[in-house]
């Protein structure tokens, strides 16, 4: 699919506010950077960008805006070329769970299959995987069945969490937004030895979507299938990643692959609005 | 059409027919409907489209001629077309330079850290002679300098596209894309609607919320004008033209008044508060009072409203330090330093009169470059070295030597040939392309732009001034048409 995404945040301070430092994780990340054929950041006040690779190989801009003001703009702009990893040779079905012991690359994926900030490995959610798993031996079978399972058993209710709801607390309530079915999918896969991580992006799904997340930033979770790499699956939608979908960072959870981190210096309560519209179309 | 016969593709990039004489794709539908045409029969289309421009008075005025003769501006009726992909590695391309260009023109207003961290040089900034130092620390509307651009985009023999020069001042030439395409439409109503050709006509649109994005805050419904210098203008046409597009009134700098540091304009219900002021006149002659203070067709008081942030102009004042001819070179060097990205369209390479280095090279090749005055535009106070006398390069030696800064000189690109209609057959000429680029709540390219071609014979000068014309610009939705 050929698509444009205009994703802009907007702060508004109560105040001049000093001192500002962000980190933004906005641009899409593809297999073939040629399928990305622009991407642009845009911030006012006008600000020069420098950028870095993370410890996840996530492309971060960072500025500083040390002089009062009031109001700051993050406008990101990218058109790219997406494809859908299943397209070519279907799901990775026929991976048992034998080839994750001691399989190749298992020492660097340590981190995904262990507990991160927002996500715990403990029992409650082992218990829950095991009940999801219902005895399958496949990888992927079980992390697909693992999706179906948080996407039946959680509702999603916008606003009942904030951005730094922790997996233990959506286990409890059973509700949350896309961030949060997320944690809790990382959490079951984690518990059963497979390595999960989280991914930012955005879905595409036509002007008038019915999808949860669409028109909207979005996360997901990917999988690692011994042999075959990592597989995108959607908790929130229960389906898989397809072409629809546009990654733009990952890594253990939310922590690692914010869109935005910023700090400023102002006071208490300076934020007076926080305005975020992105624009997934066709193009 | 048996015109095409003995066309000459030449050793240039054709815009048309690929190297091995075939049609290029996005070409075939326009060349299929000209086959089933006669020379006489395009000839008279040419003749009605060109006694539609003079009875509509689409003209404009060539200066250093006495006569003071207007002249409708030469237009050809087989269209120029660029296919998707093309089109959107240019306009990503213009966005991202616009957007560096804004950063550099807000840094070398404010804090000039790209001086500090010597990446351009100060004296290259300082002696921009529409350097505005009196601006630093001036905040201007959403921090947006350059709201209307023209870039100036040439191709060369194997078919890149270069960026020639930056128009962040007062781009003229909007007006003739917007009547090519009626031209156009008229000419070939059916062609036209069968084609996926992307409309220009939202332009006039798109400038109005441009101009009304700057307004005040709390105004919302902001009152716009177009100011002119006056009909004597060469672009006059242009100017009226706009303000109709737009809906919103022209006026001259009599008929505005400051009171209280709040402009108004005068009508024939009293006095109008003004919120944007859409300025097609230099920044020299803006305002008596901050600038030549001989100038009548400004508005005393108008920067100190400004300043106070009651009204709003576009272009900003202090613009014309981002298309500078010198600094111009150092454009590549700003994308990578302010957005951290390597700039998508390429500059022509470019020599400096003011470095020692460059000079050498450019005084012992007169005869190969291309020199311009950095202060001039509209092809004015140009040396083309292949095509000229010995008297006129040792000319050119004295008056570099004498003022390098004035000086810059590129390499002679070939440009890409487009074929043309002449009397009763097509040849090929040179021709670049003018896209405009808004800077509104967000930046837009209005996808299309002017074409203009160098209509005599092996001429590489397109402007206006200097006997060029235009062709419509067909931008596709798809590849292939």
């Amino acid at each position: 699919m050929h698509l444009r995404v205009h994703h802009r945040t907007r702060y508004v301070y109560r105040v001049p506010v000093i001192d500002s430092y962000n980190e933004v994780r906005l641009r899409p990340a593809t297999d073939d950077p040629k399928r990305l054929s622009s991407f642009l950041l845009c911030v006012q006040p006008p600000r020069r960008l420098r950028h870095f690779r993370d410890e996840h190989h996530n492309y971060v801009q960072w500025f500083e805006i040390p002089e009062p003001h009031t109001e700051l703009i993050i406008d990101a702009v990218s058109r790219l070329h997406t494809t859908s990893q299943y397209a070519d040779s279907g799901k990775p079905v026929g991976i048992g769970f034998d080839s994750l012991a001691g399989g190749e690359h298992m020492d660097m994926l340590h981190p995904f299959v262990t507990a991160s900030r927002y996500v715990d490995v403990d029992h409650d959610v082992w218990r829950l995987a095991v009940d999801a798993r219902d005895e399958r031996t496949d990888v992927f079978l079980t992390a697909d069945a693992i999706m179906s399972f948080v996407h039946a058993n959680w509702v999603y209710q916008p606003n009942s969490t904030s951005a730094s709801t922790h997996m233990s607390e959506v286990l409890r309530d059973r509700r949350g937004v896309c961030q949060d079915f997320a944690h809790v999918m990382l959490g079951m896969c984690r518990s059963l030895g497979i390595p999960a991580r989280y991914v930012s992006g955005y879905l595409y799904n036509g002007p008038t979507s019915s999808l949860r997340g669409a028109q909207a930033s979005h996360a997901w979770c990917e999988v690692w299938i011994p042999g075959r790499g990592w597989f995108g699956l959607d908790p929130t939608n229960n389906t898989v990643a397809d072409e629809r979908y546009i990654k733009i960072a990952t890594g253990r959870d939310y922590d690692d692959a914010a869109p935005i981190r910023g700090s400023f210096s102002g006071p208490h309560g300076a934020t007076a609005a926080l305005e975020v519209t992105v624009e997934v179309e066709l193009a | 059409m048996a015109s095409f016969d003995n066309y000459d593709r030449g050793a240039f990039f054709d815009e048309v027919f690929a190297s091995d004489g075939a049609v290029r794709p996005h070409y075939d539908n326009v060349m299929q409907s000209l086959d089933g045409m006669t020379p006489t029969d395009f000839g008279r289309r040419q003749q009605t489209a060109d006694a539609a421009f003079l009875k509509q008075g689409v003209t404009f005025t060539v200066y250093g001629d006495d006569q003071g003769t207007e002249r409708i501006f030469p237009f050809d009726l087989m269209p120029r077309i660029i296919p998707r992909a093309e089109w959107e590695h240019v306009e990503a391309g213009l966005i991202q330079r616009i957007t560096a260009l804004n950063l550099f023109l807000n840094d070398v207003y404010h804090g000039q850290q790209i001086i500090n961290d010597k990446v351009v040089p100060a004296e290259v900034v300082e002696s921009a002679s529409h350097f505005r130092p009196a601006f630093r620390g001036i905040n201007v509307p959403h921090h947006i300098y350059i709201h209307i651009c023209g870039t100036d985009l040439v191709r060369d023999d194997d078919g890149t596209y270069f960026v020639l020069e930056d128009n962040a001042r007062c781009p003229s030439g909007a007006s003739y894309m917007l009547e090519n395409r009626q031209a156009m439409k008229r000419a070939f109503p059916h062609l036209l609607q069968s084609l996926p050709v992307r409309p220009v006509d939202r332009y006039g649109a798109m400038l109005r919320n441009t101009l009304a994005h700057l307004a005040p805050p709390g105004v919302a419904d902001p009152v716009i004008v177009v100011l002119t210098p006056g009909v004597y203008n060469s672009a006059y046409f242009e100017h009226a033209y706009l303000a109709r597009q737009m809906g919103v009134p022209i006026v001259e700098g009599r008929d505005l008044i400051v009171r209280n540091d709040r402009v108004f304009v005068r009508t024939t219900r009293g006095l109008v508060q003004v919120h944007v002021i859409y300025r097609r006149i230099d920044d020299d002659f803006l305002d008596p009072l901050v600038f030549r203070e001989d100038s009548l067709l400004g508005v005393p008081g108008l920067v100190h409203s400004y300043r106070l942030g009651h009204v709003a102009l576009a272009n900003s004042i202090g613009t014309g330090v981002a298309d500078d001819k010198a600094v111009y070179a150092y454009v590549p060097k700003m994308i990578r330093y302010y957005l951290d990205q390597d700039p998508i369209l390429p500059n022509v390479p470019t020599y400096l009169a003011s470095e020692d280095a460059d000079r050498s090279h450019i005084l012992a090749n007169l005869d190969k470059l291309v020199v311009k005055a950095v202060n001039e535009s509209g092809g004015y106070g140009m040396l083309m070295g292949p095509h000229s006398t010995k008297e006129q390069q040792e000319e050119f030696h004295r008056r570099i030597v004498a003022n390098p800064r004035n000086y810059i000189a590129q390499p002679v690109l070939q440009l890409s040939r487009h074929p043309v209609f002449v009397d009763d057959h097509f040849e090929g000429r040179h021709i670049d392309l003018r896209p405009y680029i808004l800077y509104g709540d967000k930046v837009q390219v209005l996808p299309g732009g002017l074409t203009r071609v160098a209509l005599r014979k092996g001429s590489l000068v397109v402007n206006s001034s200097q006997g060029g014309g235009s062709k419509d610009t067909w931008v596709l939705w798809n590849d292939e048409a």
